[in-house]
């Protein structure tokens, strides 16, 4: 690597070039100084300062100095690296030169942004000296290139995991379509109509379940869990154990199922093939993993509104499926008596707030606000009002957020069919008693924030708790896969915004609910998005790293293993034993490039490349003896 | 001990045509645009709406359920367009069909009842108003009926500008002619008291009186009277073409047919009514016939869709406000701080108790006339 420069190596010419940055870095930094030091350090063959740096001229000037062969390697003092330092790089490529041999000084996010004055141009013109001391050392690296296996695994098996499955499928890459139940469909399938088509939600999954069959690419996975994780992007390797199903309710679920097929059973989801009879074991070589794991329905505790102190108390999914299951034209009846009047509660286990709401044991409170129960209850309150007219319903709200296309029709409905809404504030949540004394067996008491905080007590035979969305039931993956979780515990991406459907890990991606709260449609796009970058990655054949990796000097290695010890990533480094004894093996691949191992090696033997310590001591030393320069000027 | 939610009475008000009632979100934006705001009212649509939506007591007071003046300007600017009038007429109608409405109001039913006109005067003096005047008779021949509001047949005030708008017809030739005490009150208010039946009663009777004569066309001197027999009768059978006199003499003023001097010098402006302007969307004629005269037109801040209630509409012409409470006391003195002389206006509701507010002003210096008399003062 650089440190090993040969002798013979010609002497290298470094090009700096210092940006105005409009006047955001010329304001406050001499920059025509700070040229004119930089042209004074050693090996400094071209120092030049203009307005826009990152401009098409600004552009043409390095370039024309590279392919004239007045410099060889480049700094740019301007923006921080995260913004331009690709571009530049991309110009010594386009020179014909290897873009490493790039340094970047960040004279505005570092300088001039947060100093003003003489300190400014003194900082400016240390960082300068310390990037140019760099550039000298550096040497030409190559981007590691690993192949990439023509295949993908999803897992899960709700909507996202079909969409996904599907998209992938369908742009020639080969699925693995891993489900823990026997069943697909998720939570989907525990649904009755979804909004804001008012499909049935057993057609969509029927639609899903019968492409998925019918497409070679994929093959399903049924009751299987993911029993080892190791490999890298492209090259991943997933052991699952496929075993019979054994819980009771599962049990009895698949007891309702005939001859497995694509149809989907409401409220039950599909089977699409027969459980395994026997526990199987499933190595898999696959390119991409799609994480598309689901959510779970916030359970509140016995108490919480009521809930499991009296068989009244309903969570919305289980509210649905009771108005599923009343014949058209009959009334809305529940354990035999009708029901007269009911209450629904919403931002039951989100939007929690600590000092008001009590998190479970062991849990964290619910802060994000789930999204899609409001147009749920919406839905639901509407429909119930429609087909049940002599039921009475309240409607009891902190907001409603009813964001998305079309659902605010639903709200406008539900307003129109007579629904009447109360609006608390969470300090003063609705309480719901058992009530022997009036017509109704529950008493929910709720202080209306319109009426000057006025209680309302209302007498119901049901109520109904819009349940949040949680993250679903992953600990063992997220520990398995080392996955990142935000707060809130779902998945996280690693930017919202640019990266929406990537994990940090190369090669994992994410599909609908398991990062966030979304309704079907947003699911389902997630997933489509989440196919496309695995599509993208695995079909190319080989993936391109960044060559920021550990490198390790054979000749110096002794074999202590202190490195590995200390490595933070499992199986970037291993021992292996050579012809010259055990050494430290770098796998470029799972590399994080953290140089933890730089600094437990006792023998500098193993150095990051493009971060190696004889950079670095030229830096500081740059540093130093700018330093001591402009404190003898002052 | 809390208050329990009384459905039925949501659903009564939803029967009497409170149709709109649940539609409400109750975000508050008609409380906080509704002109009780600037007299630090005690009138709340939200409020009244939300009772209405629990059934609870407290909005049948004359200062709540009887405090909207039916300005429009909370329904314009609704975000889901309820119908806020249509559900607070509703509410009313359960009050004052069980007796309930307040005693001022009850007087103009009686009179309605007993004698076609809110203000307690012999159905035979309807006709007093045009006394020495030569005003025709409706005849099938005439091309419109001129249908003069109850206010301007029995106020003494307000009769000049009936008797201004027979003078500029005359001369601009127009055909038209009268019917004498046969004719009812249209029933506007009536409606908007709650008094279904008897609007039904009225309007019944005055669709007899048109069917007879043969009438088709019709000028009304009040917005009020134009709104109601464009928008009440069809549903009960009458469809008739209904101009507003101040439609009509903006047409007349720009065809030439009116003789005015145009040299009148006055800074004039105008005060938009409410059932002309927000409920009828007729800004612009107005306008016109008031510039034909020569007049220096100033505008006020609150114009148009943004006009102030002089305070007399949804019967609230016949109750009692305290004058600090008057929309109309704000009306004239911000007409008096724009530098008009006149301020012109087209409802004899609104020259009523803007009149009325410039007196309790001591505004001297500012006349308030109907469009009529502004114009009629101009005859060359």
């Amino acid at each position: 690597m650089s440190q090993d420069r040969p002798n013979n190596h010609p002497e290298p010419k470094v090009g700096v070039y210092v940006c105005h940055c409009g006047g955001n870095i010329s304001d406050q930094v001499d920059v025509e100084q700070v040229a004119r030091q930089a042209a004074g350090l050693p090996g400094v063959t071209a120092a030049r300062h203009y307005s826009f740096m990152c401009s098409d001229p600004g552009q043409q000037m390095i370039l024309e100095d590279l392919t004239s062969g007045r410099v060889d390697r480049v700094v740019v003092a301007s923006c921080a690296p995260a913004l331009h330092e690709t571009t530049f790089r991309e110009v010594l490529r386009r020179a014909g030169l290897n873009p490493y041999l790039y340094e970047h000084a960040n004279i505005r996010e570092q300088v001039s942004w947060v100093h003003h004055g003489p300190g400014a141009t003194a900082k400016a013109t240390a960082l300068v000296a310390a990037a140019t001391a760099k550039a000298r050392e550096l040497a030409p690296l190559m981007p590691i290139r690993v192949a990439a296996t023509r295949h993908a695994t999803v897992i899960g098996g709700g909507v996202a995991g079909l969409t996904a499955a599907l998209d992938l499928a369908a742009r020639g890459v080969e699925v693995a379509l891993v489900e823990t139940t026997p069943f697909l469909g998720g939570n989907l399938a525990l649904l009755d109509r979804t909004f804001p088509t008012n499909e049935a939600a057993a057609d969509l999954l029927t639609g899903l379940a019968r492409r998925v069959l019918a497409q070679e690419r994929i093959s399903l996975y049924t009751c299987a869990r993911l029993t080892g994780f190791s490999g890298y992007v492209g090259d991943f390797h997933l052991s699952l154990s496929q075993a019979p199903p054994r819980d009771d309710e599962t049990l009895e679920r698949l007891a309702r199922f005939g001859e497995p097929g694509p149809e989907c059973q409401p409220f039950r989801g599909v089977l699409p093939v027969a459980p395994p009879n026997a526990e199987r074991r499933i190595e898999l070589n696959t390119g991409a993993v799609v994480l598309a794991t689901g959510f779970r329905h916030y359970q509140p505790p016995e108490g919480e509104y009521g809930y499991r102190q009296s068989s009244r108390v309903l969570t919305l999914p289980e509210f649905i499926a009771l108005m599923a299951a009343i014949p058209a034209g009959q009334p809305l009846a529940f354990e035999g008596s009708p029901v007269a009047s009911l209450a629904l509660v919403h931002c039951v286990g989100s939007r929690q707030i600590p000092g008001i709401h009590e998190p479970p044991p062991g849990r964290e409170l619910n802060q994000h606000c789930s999204r899609v129960c409001c147009t749920a209850s919406l839905q639901a309150a509407g429909e119930a009002r429609e087909r049940f007219p002599e039921t009475t319903i309240y409607e009891l709200y902190r907001d409603i957020r009813s964001y998305g296309r079309g659902h605010e029709d639903y709200y406008l409905k539900a307003s129109r069919s007579g629904v009447v809404f109360a609006r608390f504030n969470p300090e003063d949540p609705p309480r719901v008693e058992a009530d022997d004394s009036g017509d109704n067996p529950l008493k929910v008491t709720v202080k209306d924030t319109i009426l000057a905080g006025e209680e309302l007590e209302l007498g119901v035979d049901l109520v109904v708790l819009a349940v949040g969305m949680e993250p679903g039931p992953v600990a063992e993956l997220t520990q398995l896969m080392k996955l990142p979780q935000g707060a809130d515990g779902f998945l996280q991406e690693v930017h919202p915004k640019l990266r929406p459907v990537e994990l940090a890990s190369g090669g994992l991606f994410l599909a609908g609910t398991c990062q966030a709260p979304m309704d079907v449609g947003e699911a389902a796009s997630a997933a489509a998005a989440a196919a496309v970058k695995a599509a993208g990655l695995v079909t190319r054949g080989q993936v391109e790293l960044e060559p920021f990796v550990a490198t390790v000097d054979l000749a110096r290695c002794d074999g202590c293993g202190d490195c590995v010890a200390a490595c933070l990533r499992e199986g970037a480094l291993t021992l292996i034993e050579t012809a010259a004894g055990q050494k430290a093996r770098v796998e470029p691949a799972l590399c994080l490039g953290c140089g933890v191992c730089v600094a437990a090696c006792p023998a500098e033997a193993i150095q990051v490349a493009g971060w190696s310590l004889p950079q670095f001591r030229a830096m500081v030393q740059a540093i130093a003896q700018s330093g001591a320069e402009q404190g003898g000027q002052a | 001990m809390g208050q329990t939610p009384f459905i039925e009475v949501n659903q009564a008000i939803v029967e009497s045509g409170g149709v709109d009632l649940n539609a409400c979100m109750q975000c508050g934006l008609c409380a906080a645009v509704c002109p009780w705001r600037e007299v630090a009212g005690e009138f709340l649509p939200r409020l009244m709406i939300r009772q209405g939506q629990l059934g609870l007591e407290g909005y049948e007071s004359d200062d709540v359920l009887f405090g909207c003046t039916t300005c429009n300007k909370c329904v314009i600017n609704c975000p889901r367009e309820v119908d806020i009038i249509g559900v607070m007429r509703a509410m009313r109608s359960l009050v004052v069909e069980s007796g309930g409405a307040p005693e001022t109001l009850k007087a103009v039913l009686g009179s309605c009842h007993a004698n076609g006109n809110p203000w307690s005067e012999p159905r035979e003096k309807r006709m007093a108003w045009s006394e020495g005047l030569e005003v025709p008779a409706f005849t099938p021949d005439k091309e419109h009926l001129l249908f003069v509001c109850c206010t301007s047949c029995y106020e003494q005030r307000s009769q000049k500008i009936a008797r201004s708008l027979v003078e500029l017809l005359n001369r601009a030739g127009v055909s038209y002619g009268v019917l004498g005490p046969e004719q009812n009150c249209c029933g506007e208010s009536v409606r908007k008291i709650g008094d279904e039946a008897l609007f039904q009663k009225l309007a019944k009777a005055n669709l007899e009186m048109f069917q007879a004569h043969g009438v088709k066309k019709i000028i009304t001197t009040s917005p009020h009277c134009l709104q109601t027999f464009s928008r009440d009768y069809p549903a009960l059978g009458g469809e008739y073409q209904v101009i507003h006199s101040s439609q009509l003499l903006a047409e007349l003023a720009a065809a030439g047919r009116l003789p005015l001097s145009a040299s009148d010098g006055r800074k004039v402006a105008y005060h938009d009514p409410c059932y002309l302007g927000r409920h009828g969307g007729v800004f612009d004629p107005p306008r016109a016939a008031i510039s034909a005269c020569g007049v220096q037109v100033v505008e006020l801040e609150r114009e148009k869709e943004f006009s102030l209630c002089c305070g007399g509409g949804g019967g609230r012409v016949w109750m009692e406000t305290p004058p600090e409470q008057r929309f109309s006391l704000l009306r004239v003195q911000e007409a008096a701080a724009a530098g008009a002389q006149v301020l012109a206006t087209a409802c004899p509701y609104c020259v009523s108790l803007l009149e009325d507010s410039r007196k309790t002003a001591g505004l001297e210096d500012l006349r308030i006339m109907e469009i009529s008399e502004l114009l009629a003062e101009n005859l060359g």
